[in-house]
């Protein structure tokens, strides 16, 4: 469950407010990537609001792909993860293969750093997860299991948030979209 | 935390300045053993070899250890730890905790590629294989200070620079502290060096606390 109440997009902008209850997705839409970036962190813990409350009931994951380093191979940067989360490393590899992926894959290109963040986030997809930008530089392939897995967690109590650019994306797993642009 | 840890080090691991401070770290102690150890130590220094060069090791990992941690622990400043911490769940500074961790267990690697000079330094100064392990022991431990020293050091301020400067400093402050530079020559030239380190971090701090009363 997660509660936003009074957050504003940037300063000045129009203040969000709404709920994402447990088994629920909500996409937010809009045109400033870095503004959606610093809200994704924010509803993620990552940032203290100046203004507006953000509740978040459970443990928080966030797609980050800034830190999937190309030093690293896929399955280092998840395992990690996966270890730190209490997570068996089956489990890790479950979900590498639930991508189509492997684990030796290295870091070293943006669509697989952005599969690495993604990743990470959807195995300890659990209570919030919020998702930035998710699908930007994945393979169509990926993209496409990406997706159902998305589809599948929101199924379970997890509550789910997406932010991004670009609407196809956004409406690919929402259940509800904020445009935030227009201030709806 | 030790799954952070390990990932930390894997990291450190896997730069390029990792390598260049053990080629660095080895070629000083082998070095300083193939110049004077035909003559049993420098001139002037009224101790053995092994004693001289256990001083010399002090000061290579007030500078090399203490580089290598400020280039770790300031990159990507505090958003990479508070990324982490976000993406493992676990608080900043547990984060922060493993990657000390994992430094000072480097550290061992750090010591271990200076063994030989040592165990060399040791034959020629005829000392025995104890006298030895405890050089090498107090190397370590040393190693593992200028590691959290220049940890805390990186918490306090931001500069790289002065980062670095003031865990020199603060090391070469330790080692005269505990007396282990142990010639009249090296206990001349550490407080001079020292000074002139501390003198160099002031901008550095000044310039750091500008920035955190600007925040």
């Amino acid at each position: 469950m997660l509660r936003v109440e009074g957050l504003p997009i940037r300063a000045g902008g129009p203040a969000l407010t709404f709920d994402v209850a447990d088994g629920r997705c909500v996409g937010l839409l809009g045109a400033d990537v870095p503004a959606l970036l610093r809200l994704a962190e924010t509803l993620a813990g990552l940032r203290t609001p100046l203004v507006g409350r953000v509740w978040i009931d459970g443990p928080a994951s966030i797609c980050l792909a800034r830190a999937a380093h190309p030093r690293t191979t896929l399955g280092e940067h998840v395992g990690t993860i996966g270890a730190a989360r209490g997570l068996t490393r089956s489990t890790v590899d479950e979900g590498i293969a639930r991508l189509g992926l492997t684990g030796n894959m290295p870091l070293t290109t943006p669509s697989a750093r952005a599969a690495a963040a993604l990743l990470g986030a959807l195995i300890a997809g659990r209570g919030v997860l919020v998702l930035h930008d998710p699908f930007a530089n994945l393979d169509a392939g990926v993209r496409a299991k990406a997706i159902d897995w998305i589809r599948a967690l929101a199924a379970a109590p997890t509550s789910i948030v997406i932010t991004g650019a670009d609407e196809r994306d956004v409406r690919a797993v929402s259940h509800s979209v904020i445009e935030i642009e227009a201030g709806r | 935390m030790i799954a952070v840890a390990l990932h930390e080090a894997r990291m450190i691991g896997r730069r390029a300045i990792w390598p260049a401070v053990l080629i660095l770290h080895a070629a000083a102690t082998a070095s300083f053993v193939i110049v004077w150890g035909p003559t049993g130590g420098v001139p002037l220094w009224q101790a053995s070899l092994l004693e001289q060069l256990t001083a010399m090791d002090r000061l290579a990992a007030a500078a090399l250890l203490t580089w290598l941690a400020t280039a770790v622990l300031t990159d990507d400043g505090a958003r990479r730890l508070a990324d982490w911490s976000a993406l493992a769940g676990l608080p900043t500074a547990t984060v922060f905790r493993a990657r000390i961790t994992a430094l000072v267990t480097l550290s061992l690697v750090f010591i271990a590629v200076a063994a030989p000079a040592f165990v060399a330094a040791g034959e020629i100064s005829a000392a025995t294989p104890r006298d030895i392990a405890r050089h090498i022991g107090m190397s370590l431990g040393f190693s593992a200070l200028a590691a959290g020293v220049t940890a805390a050091a990186s918490v306090a301020l931001r500069d790289r620079v002065g980062v670095w400067c003031t865990a020199m400093a603060v090391c070469l402050i330790a080692a005269l502290g505990v007396r282990m530079l142990p010639t009249d020559l090296m206990r001349m030239l550490a407080p001079a060096i020292a000074g002139l380190i501390m003198l160099a971090a002031v901008p550095s701090m000044l310039r750091s606390r500008r920035v955190t009363d600007g925040d």
